[in-house]
């Protein structure tokens, strides 16, 4: 759709400005960059994914979204948001692992519903940080910190551009959605995979879906209003060419442009606007007008090919400064509702595991009242939805609200989790490399990992065909050990590494699940479920026994070993402390199940 | 070479030949006689100037200001317009109007009476009648910086909530040529800027209830209305410290000692706002919104207080220490350089040289910020007129007679026009009067739209007194990453800001619909039951005589200063001429302009 010629030259050139910038290693030079761009052949993009972002407007008191239930934290709780504190009967916990007990406001039934099935989670206390602070490196100015905190505008600009240094500038004005879209416009076959990322509301939070090469299709407040300009075809050809006229003035040639842009994309969009009936029918609101639209959007990406799909939704009213804790509580209950039917589409679409639904926002809120509201804070809670992980708190909540290590005055919370973490655990979801990592997020790498998050995903784990693999279960110290030719499988201590404690994975095609098997070969080489509690070693030609690997959530970095078409009583294969190897239901988790491959 | 064009010369007797390569240069062009070039030249100006200093300029405007810049000089001209600009009274408030309305309220539809609409008729009515132009202008440029709001009145208002607004802008207008100190003052006390900003009903703590004073305020005062977030030198740019960072003028410590100034202000009611609504929260209806708000000193936080290093002593009452804090942040060293910047995109230009918001800041700064003179130095800057002047160009065609063509001196001049600008000069100039719907549904919803129009995504309108936020109807740096605008960046490192772009792809709806209105309707005679829907018969007396390429001339000249391409005119010839309802074929050429860069983009 966009003019990728120049996208290549664009794109270029900002990698080359954005390397002289002190913040960026000297990793981001051109061969770096060519190496990237060559790992990317065109049409490299085969499955389907999208991102919707949704951005509440004015900074959400989203301490009062994810709440403390447990006695001494929800008195410290209560005891700084005073007239705000919801009272505990009117809050639902949720079922979680969590350490601290947690739970979110009674109109919020939906959220707390989609929590507990696993659909939905949160991300404790995020906001602006371009390196980890402490509370004391706040105060005493000793690590760099963002800039403009607390301002609306400024603020808004980091939750968008992921760029926490730069308030101005071009790097300023593209989000890390279109960065992204950028790298991967690059790789694919015309950018026609790839673009292009649609806003449907939330006014300047389309910055997060601009790049140096693409900029987002506005569909807000839906596109039946242009087809005015259909009604008359003597006044719309004079005006269309009008639109190609003046290009030596800068504003005027480029105002053509941007109402000939307009023009194009939307007839772009009513080309993929094809009516779907929703099981669920979204509220007729805010954010279910603009669900409804994306979810449309979503049903019909075939009808253009598209392999990547980015949104933007959003509405106001979120600048509490006076505000109540029934009104917040109701703009809760919207976007719960909303999601709910939200969250349901995307399985009625069958796309529920592809498609990533997080919110965004200006910041928390303090969490002292002033007197009729609340002012603007600093961290705060969000919402992931879809491909994530389900029931989950990521990041860590404060310890106590009001007066905690993470107190910086009035209960602001100083961030646990920079936005820079919360979009590059999306960002390498959604294809990002570690190596293109920077590029998108310039400041994740002063985070671990890139920035990426643990266990919001699960990255399926991919062996290696040609490499030899131990498999352990670290916490009971234990080895899977299959002698030659024996029909038993056991184990063995961690430090034996002989041929018998590696084995292989052999994929088989049609299913895309594995077989183990003994590195050293024999007769019996394969491991084989049969319905029944002891595993047993068979031969090459035996059928049973495909694995899936499955990312452990509980213990990140170990994953599950399931033979997916057994009975779910024997399912999951488990390695006792004292050594016993059995299949368990697949209900069990902890350590006994919790394998980490180790290349041998 | 373009037909048009071809037809034009051969009317003057004149053959083409290949030598005259005008048309790659060539912006608009009029041929006129040789004795009418300086006065044409000198239209061209004065719609221009008049463009930036008026809600559009009449016929009538226009030619008696060329006139005297023919007599007295171009800057001459301009000093005494503004001058008489300046001293005009204000014959008619906002308040006027909607109180006229409330006693004659027949011909609106009885559920429509309780709307917040009758404000939005006030603000057009003025904008397009009143002769304080300048006064008109000034109101709206403040009413974008310093933007009040109705947009969060949510159900439950009655007809005299209309009277917030009203006040708030014939606040606006009372202080358009004051000082910022004043106006400041003016707009803290608004009730309506209270009910927005939430600084009516602010209290100092109170330990008991846990509460703090609100913070809103005292941030945006600092932050929009003043020093803005980042230190500023006098030529506009922002100061990088050593470690390449812009250097913040406040923390979040200072705006929270800046909040308890502005505690106990409370709002007021009776003929002199005499009786105080002791109230927890303001009370934000009707008669509450008439009077100023006033102090109850035992809610104002009598502490000392220290904000950005100036220390405000214990003791001090509600209004003197308000007044105290605006002389701190009127006189900070960055509130001129931000605040002309500002200024300059209402009015001139998007993008000021340094040099220009240099010279006016700097006028800003000796003066506290008196509009008189700022004004002055925002419309007599060497840089703004020598624009003027040589944008302007003449090609001599022939003995007799020469082409008088536009053409931008500088490719980041100027500014994109504010959409509801667009409307109030076609009112203007077609002398149309602004009807107020009449009692169908369809054009209750075409006023609501009418100069409004969808803003930012979905919410809001830019309707005057409906700002969706305190930034206001747009990212005042707004820029774009692609097109014409991306690539000007690339290529030069320039960072190029237009505001008012941000809402084009939304208001080009709505330029189309009326497009479609005028056009369809054809009955551009009648006057039409919507506001915005323009009567143009006036035109049509004054001009009846003219061909209709005179008339796109004429157009051209009074809407555009001369910036018409030849390809649009051409193309409305060509495609309109033959369309035999003389007024269908000038709604058409209207419409077209409404949605031409010409008309849109002044520079």
């Amino acid at each position: 759709m966009k003019k990728n010629s120049q996208n290549r030259r664009k794109f270029l050139t900002d990698c080359g400005k954005m390397s002289s910038l002190p913040v960026l290693s000297t990793m981001l030079n051109m061969s770096m960059f060519n190496s990237i761009m060559g790992a990317r052949p065109s049409g490299s993009i085969t499955d389907y994914k999208a991102i919707i972002y949704c951005f509440m407007q004015g900074g959400n008191d989203s301490f009062n979204m994810l709440i403390p239930t447990r006695n001494s934290e929800y008195n410290a709780y209560a005891n700084i948001r005073r007239s705000f504190a919801h009272e505990r009967k009117d809050i639902i916990p949720l079922k979680s692992d969590h350490p601290q007990q947690l739970g979110v406001p009674n109109s919020m039934r939906e959220v707390a519903n989609m929590f507990d099935d696993g659909d939905l989670s949160f991300v404790a206390n995020v906001g602006a940080l371009v390196e980890p602070l402490t509370i004391s490196q706040f105060r005493n100015g000793s690590r760099t910190r963002p800039h403009g905190l607390f301002a609306h505008d400024a603020q808004q600009r980091v939750w968008h551009s992921s760029f926490g240094l730069r308030l101005r500038g071009q790097e300023a004005n593209r989000g890390w959605i279109g960065r992204m879209l950028d790298i991967l416009n690059e790789g694919a076959n015309a950018g026609s995979e790839v673009n292009p990322s649609i806003v449907v509301g939330g006014g300047s939070a389309q910055r997060i879906l601009r790049g140096a090469s693409v900029s987002p299709f506005s569909a807000a407040g839906g596109t039946s209003q242009f087809r005015l300009h259909n009604q008359n075809n003597r006044v719309r050809d004079v005006v269309d060419a009008s639109l190609r006229s003046h290009q030596d003035h800068v504003l005027q040639a480029h105002y053509n442009y941007v109402r000939e842009e307009t023009i194009e994309q939307t007839e772009f969009i009513r080309s993929i606007e094809r009516g779907v009936d929703f099981e669920v029918p979204f509220p007729d609101d805010d954010w279910g007008r603009q669900f409804e639209q994306i979810a449309n959007y979503i049903a019909n990406r075939d009808l253009v090919g598209h392999k990547r799909q980015s949104f933007v939704a959003g509405r106001g009213g979120f600048d509490g400064h006076r505000s109540s804790r029934g009104g917040h509580s109701g703009m809760m209950g919207d976007l719960s509702k909303a999601l709910y039917a939200l969250n349901a589409a995307l399985k009625q679409l069958g796309v529920h595991d592809k498609v990533v639904v997080c919110t965004g926002s200006d910041f928390g809120r303090t969490l002292s009242p002033n007197g009729s509201g609340t002012d603007h804070g600093w961290g705060g809670n969000h919402i992931v939805m879809g491909a994530v992980q389900g029931g989950k708190i990521f990041g860590e909540y404060p310890e106590r609200l009001g007066g905690g290590s993470t107190d910086v005055g009035r209960g602001r919370q100083l961030p646990t989790t920079a936005i820079d973490q919360y979009h590059a655990t999306i960002a390498r979801w959604y294809g990002i490399s570690a190596s293109e990592m920077n590029l998108v997020i310039p400041h994740a790498n002063n985070f671990p990992n890139n920035g990426v998050l643990d266990g919001m995903f699960l990255t399926p784990f991919e062996p290696n065909p040609n490499l030899e693999y131990h498999l352990d279960v670290p916490n009971n110290g234990v080895r899977l050990f299959a002698q030659a030719d024996s029909s038993t499988l056991s184990s063995l201590p961690m430090s034996r590494s002989g041929i018998n404690s590696r084995w292989k994975f052999v994929k088989h095609e049609a299913t895309g699940l594995y077989y183990i098997e003994r590195a050293g070969g024999g007769s019996s080489p394969r491991i084989r479920n049969i319905g029944q509690t002891n595993p047993v070693m068979q031969q090459h030609g035996n059928k049973g026994g495909r694995f899936v690997i499955f990312p452990n959530p509980n213990i990140p970095g170990t994953f599950t070993l399931d033979v997916p078409a057994a009975p779910s009583d024997f399912r999951r294969l488990r390695i006792t402390a004292n050594g016993n190897v059995s299949f368990v239901s697949d209900s069990n988790a902890g350590n006994a199940v919790s394998f980490k491959l180790t290349p041998a | 070479m373009k037909n048009y064009f071809k037809s034009q010369l051969k009317k003057l007797g004149m053959l083409l030949t290949s030598g005259l390569a005008l048309s790659s240069t060539l912006q608009a062009e009029l041929i006129v006689l040789n004795e009418d070039v300086e006065l044409q030249a000198m239209r061209y100006r004065a719609v221009n100037f008049l463009q930036g200093a008026t809600m559009g300029p009449t016929r009538k405007e226009s030619v008696d200001l060329a006139d005297r810049m023919l007599k007295i000089g171009i800057e001459g001209a301009i000093e005494e317009w503004l001058d008489e600009q300046m001293a005009m009274e204000i014959d008619r408030t906002h308040l006027d109007v909607v109180l006229a309305f409330q006693k004659s309220m027949n011909h609106v539809r009885q559920g429509d009476r309780g709307r917040i609409i009758f404000f939005n008729h006030a603000w057009i009515s003025n904008a397009v009648q009143q002769k304080d132009q300048l006064r008109q202008r000034m109101t709206f440029a403040y009413s974008q910086i310093y933007p009040a709001s109705i947009h969060h009145f949510g159900t439950g208002t009655n007809f005299t909530t209309n009277r917030a607004p009203a006040i708030f802008f014939d606040t606006l207008a009372t202080h358009a040529f004051s000082n910022h100190d004043n106006l400041l003052q003016a707009i803290t006390l608004n009730p309506l800027m209270g009910g927005w900003l939430t600084h009516a009903h602010n209290r100092k703590a109170n330990a008991n209830a846990g509460t703090l004073p609100d913070e809103n305020y005292a941030r945006e005062i600092m932050q929009l209305f003043s020093c803005g977030l980042f230190s500023r030198s006098s030529n506009g740019n922002i100061i990088i410290d050593s470690e390449g960072n812009p250097v913040e003028n406040f923390t979040n410590e200072d705006v929270a000692e800046m909040a308890k100034i502005f505690t106990g202000l409370v709002t007021t009611t009776g003929n002199n706002g005499n009786t105080l609504s002791t109230a927890s929260s303001p009370r934000l209806n009707g008669a509450w919104y008439q009077t100023p708000m006033a102090p109850i000193e035992d809610r104002h936080d009598r502490t000392r207080k220290t904000v950005m290093g100036n220390t405000f002593p214990a003791g001090v009452n509600t209004i003197p220490e308000i007044q105290s804090a605006i002389d701190m942040i009127v006189d900070h060293p960055s509130t001129a350089p931000h605040m002309t910047l500002r200024l300059l995109q209402r009015l001139t230009a998007s993008n000021p040289s340094n040099g220009y918001v240099r010279r006016v800041a700097n006028v800003w700064a000796d003066t506290r910020g008196n509009m008189t003179h700022v004004l002055k130095a925002v419309f007599l800057d060497r840089e703004y007129i020598n624009n003027l002047v040589e944008s302007v160009v003449v090609t001599p065609i022939n003995n007799n007679r020469s082409l008088v063509s536009y053409k931008p001196v500088d490719k980041l001049s100027g500014k994109v026009r504010e959409n509801p600008l667009k409307w109030t000069q076609l009112h203007r100039f077609f002398e149309s009067r602004p009807q107020f719907p009449k009692a169908n549904a369809g054009a209750f919803a075409m006023y609501l739209d009418g100069i409004g129009v969808p803003s930012r995504g979905a919410i809001g309108y830019f309707q005057p007194g409906w700002a969706p936020d305190v930034f206001g109807y747009y990212d005042w740096e707004h820029t774009d990453t692609l097109g014409p605008i991306g690539e000007h960046t690339e290529q030069t490192g320039e960072l190029v800001t237009a505001p008012e772009l941000e809402l084009v792809p939304t208001t080009m709806v709505s330029d189309f619909a009326y497009a479609d209105t005028i056009g369809s309707r054809g009955g551009v005679r009648a006057a039409g039951s919507f506001s915005h829907f323009v009567n143009v018969s006036g035109l049509a007396k004054a001009q009846r005589n003219y061909t209709f390429r005179q008339l796109i001339d004429e157009l051209d000249t009074f809407l555009c200063h001369g910036k018409m391409s030849l390809e649009l005119k051409e193309m409305i010839v060509d495609r309109y001429g033959s369309v035999g309802n003389s007024d269908t074929r000038l709604g058409y050429t209207i419409a077209t302009i409404m949605s031409s860069s010409e008309y849109s983009v002044t520079y």
